[in-house]
């Protein structure tokens, strides 16, 4: 997919974001995120950005939370989210998978996320929009 | 009194001294004979080949090409496709069952999100994919084609001929 359908997925989603409430992102209703920008760091925290196919990172991500698992469009890749924490402004998701540990920071009154993805050889930083799904 | 010799008769007898005087067609030793097959065999080879293994140059026996892996033929893409006609397969299963994602996951297995995703250094690995050379088959078909034309060749030539009945 092209970075200019990425960003008209992104700018639909954030327009649905921005109508929804902070109730669709109470930690109950799946979600889709789709990501907007990433960038790869080393051990040194030197980042470079990079797209999500370049690190095969799927496009948009569904974050099911009544089957606690983050799931690709196409359901072929999975990882479980090991605990949710919800608060008035923020909803947070975290897990680990493979030897990594990610966590993911949405806003609730936006839909902006930014989510991480550590390992020790280094990390891979995440931003984009999150909507309820549909 | 002078003696009249005729001319046709001197020329008679130069040719029968020279007749007498010529040594016998040397009978050739077995090594001659190979050699002298072998070289005639060469020809009738190289003539019904059309491939002559002393001037012919060897083609080199494979081919290399070197491409980014994740491509259409190395890499996970074969692998992804199957799995994505699992994963569509079991959503359809699902759907009738009641429960699309239950039916995604069944279709899909297990294949890892977060622990999926690679370094770009990774995905961007070179690799290289080695095939043989379609010439060098090409020239190891008449090479034997040549051989085997020699062979035939030779073999008749050492056949002793039966004597005619």
């Amino acid at each position: 997919m092209t970075r200019l359908t990425l960003s008209l997925v992104s700018s639909a989603l954030l327009i649905a974001a921005s109508a929804a409430s902070a109730d669709d992102f109470d930690g109950q209703h799946a979600l889709v995120c789709s990501l907007d920008e990433a960038a790869e760091c080393d051990v040194d925290a030197l980042c470079t950005t990079v797209s999500g196919e370049e690190i095969e990172l799927p496009d948009a991500i569904t974050v099911d939370f009544k089957s606690s698992r983050l799931r690709s469009p196409d359901g072929q890749r999975s990882s479980p989210i090991h605990s949710t924490d919800v608060t008035n402004a923020v909803l947070i998701a975290q897990g680990s998978q493979n030897g990594r540990g990610w966590s993911m920071a949405i806003d609730r009154a936006t839909g902006r996320m930014t989510g991480t993805i550590a390992e020790p050889v280094g990390a891979f930083v995440l931003t984009g929009s999150c909507a309820k799904a549909p | 009194m002078t003696r009249v010799v005729r001319p046709s008769l001197l020329f008679a007898a130069a040719l029968a001294a020279t007749l007498a005087c010529k040594p016998a067609e040397k009978a050739l030793s077995p090594v001659e004979l190979e050699a002298k097959n072998r070289g005639e065999c060469h020809v009738v080879a190289v003539s019904q080949t059309q491939f002559d293994p002393s001037l012919a140059e060897e083609p080199v026996r494979t081919l290399s090409e070197t491409h980014k892996q994740g491509g259409d033929v190395v890499g996970s893409g074969a692998i992804a496709k199957g799995a994505a006609k699992g994963a569509v397969v079991g959503v359809v299963g699902g759907a009738i069952a009641g429960d699309a994602g239950k039916g995604a996951a069944i279709g899909a297995g297990a294949g890892a999100l977060i622990g999926g995703v690679r370094r770009r250094q990774e995905t961007q690995k070179m690799v290289t994919t080695t095939r043989t050379n379609p010439e060098y088959t090409a020239y190891v078909a008449a090479k034997n084609a040549y051989r085997n034309a020699f062979d035939s060749c030779m073999t008749s030539r050492m056949t002793p001929q039966q004597p005619p009945k």
